[in-house]
């Protein structure tokens, strides 16, 4: 029933905006605005020569490879940084200084660091993610329940049992928050260094067609970056509940 | 020796660096827990009941004084000390019968072992059925005997409980009592019972320490004259009625001692 609601407000919320966009079509020239179906047989066409699929599989290989490198970087340092309160704060201060530089212009330098092949890219993702996902562990594991440590070592459980047996479940929701707002920050930089510096992705597909003022792919690319940013959102929702049923995940 | 924990002129004093001000959570506190005797600390709010619980559990040592389990000085908690605490601390991620293992796991025991003994303990506090069920899927009664299921496996020679029923309703609160009286003729432990409801450390205990606030401490001592094993009908008998007046009499007459000493 609710679910059922859902899709029905989905679907229609969708259909006005199609339409909104068709009547749009009939003001401004095609090189303005290409129609829905003008846009959708470029999407068609695109995928048939291999161009779009290429250009999707590139972005998501950077998006993933990097985020997941943070996940597991970030989450082993926010814990070790939420437990220990001295390395907390030594770390804050320059967490809090970073947090104002916004990874995108972080490319150039990466470029140069690290050339202009994928690991400049990977790394600008790792960066990203690192950062949201350390911040949010961090949190949780600072706030674990006292008692639920204290519960454990009187139970007998060793430092390294408590950490792993109590610190971590504790801070897996916190974690969780972390991954996916990772997730989300990191497709938006990738569209932007891919716009900047890149010879694949849908960001390059963007910035490729402004150039050549290909207004219809720039349209598609537009469609497919909302609809992927959309599945990896739900999909890491839905992925993370069914996970971590029973550790209280928001 | 029979004694199982002895506090030896235990004096805590917390430090608040930040504003320069100390509080004396307790001061000169001395007794000892039998073997098989179950103690009750009753007194009002920040007499320091739970900091005593604290020391013998080894969450945090004495400032001044001594603390000894068995003869020997407490460092560092143990599983000899079970805890039950007010709000349960159960794993909610865990199961009810893999929170009750948990003792045995980070032990080493394999599932294999562990599994049979923590059904023994789900049975034996009434849980048959529950096994799979996760924490937040109980009642607060049904946590609160997972959690001392939990210590008892690991056979404590001293279960200490820091108002382990003062979250549940009436109701429960009273099954839990008659539960929690059964549950000991039948393990015979040393018990450390923290409450402040008068009934409930009469119905508990052998012994009652009345504590006192600024600085907290012991100011009585009581014997409950109660015989063992202990039922809910006794509440209502002609001891309890004595001992219960004499308690009130006692926490009276010290309350208006602090009301003059306010002004
Ligand atoms: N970690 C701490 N830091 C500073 N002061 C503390 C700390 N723990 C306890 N105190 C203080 O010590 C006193 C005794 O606290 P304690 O928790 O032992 O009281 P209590 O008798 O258990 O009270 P309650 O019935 O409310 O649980 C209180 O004044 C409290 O504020
Ligand atoms: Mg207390």
């Amino acid at each position: 029933m609710r679910i059922g609601g859902t899709i029905a407000i989905y679907t229609l919320s969708v259909a006005i905006f199609l339409v909104a966009w068709w009547g749009f079509t009939f003001v401004f020239p095609p090189i303005f605005l290409p129609s829905p179906l003008a846009t959708t047989l470029k999407a068609v066409e695109i995928t048939r020569t291999g161009e779009l699929p290429w250009n999707i599989v590139m972005s998501l290989f950077r998006v993933l490879s990097g985020w997941a490198l943070g996940a597991v970087v970030g989450s082993f340092l926010g814990v070790v940084m939420g437990r220990l309160p001295w390395v907390r704060a030594l770390a804050l201060p320059v967490l809090e200084y970073f947090r104002f530089v916004p990874p995108v212009t972080l490319v150039t330098l990466f470029i140069i660091w690290f050339g202009f092949g994928e690991e400049s890219k990977i790394v600008l993702i790792f960066y990203t993610a690192v950062f949201i996902v350390v911040v949010n562990t961090m949190a949780g594991a600072a706030s674990v329940r006292e008692g639920a440590i204290r519960a454990a070592r009187s139970l007998g459980a060793t430092g390294t049992q408590v950490l792993f047996r109590v610190v971590v479940p504790e801070t897996v929701p916190y974690m969780v928050t972390g991954l996916q707002l990772a997730l989300s920050n990191a497709f938006m930089t990738i569209v932007a260094a891919e716009m900047l510096a890149a010879k694949s992705g849908v960001g390059f597909m963007i910035w490729d067609a402004q150039v050549y003022t290909k207004t219809e792919r720039m349209f598609v690319a537009f469609v497919t970056l909302s609809l992927m940013g959309f599945c990896l959102d739900r999909s890491v929702h839905a992925l993370s509940r069914r996970m971590f049923v029973h550790y209280r995940v928001v | 020796m029979t004694e199982k924990v002895r506090l030896e002129r235990v004096t805590k004093i917390f430090e608040d660096p930040r504003q320069g001000r100390e509080t004396v959570a307790l001061k000169d506190v001395s007794f000892g827990i039998e073997d098989r005797e179950t103690v009750a600390l009753l007194g009002p709010s920040g007499c320091g009941k739970t900091t005593i619980l604290n020391i013998i559990a080894g969450f945090i040592l004495p400032t001044e004084g001594k603390a000894l389990i068995e003869g020997r000085p407490i460092t560092k908690p143990g599983p000899e000390r079970g805890v039950v605490f007010q709000e349960h601390f159960l794993f909610h991620w865990l199961t009810v019968e893999d929170n009750i293992a948990f003792a045995l796991k980070v032990r080493g025991v394999s599932r294999k072992e562990f599994l049979p003994r923590a059904h023994e303990f789900v049975k034996r506090v009434g849980l048959t059925g529950f096994e799979r069920h996760y924490p937040d899927e109980l009642s607060g009664g049904m946590r609160q005997r997972v959690s001392i299921a939990r210590v008892l496996i690991n056979n404590p020679e001293i279960l200490l409980m820091d108002e382990p029923f003062a979250a549940l309703d009436a109701q429960t609160r009273l099954l839990m009592q008659e539960w929690l009286l059964k549950l000991w003729e039948e393990h015979q432990m040393s018990m450390l019972f923290i409450t402040h409801d008068v009934d409930e450390a009469i119905l508990m205990a052998d012994r009652i320490f009345l504590m006192g606030v600024q600085p907290g401490r012991i100011i009585h001592e009581l014997k409950v004259p109660l015989p063992r094993p202990r039922a809910r009908t006794m509440l209502t008998s002609q001891a309890f009625m004595e001992t219960k007046a004499g308690c009130l009499d006692l926490i009276a007459k010290e309350s208006a001692k602090i009301f003059e000493h306010r002004g």
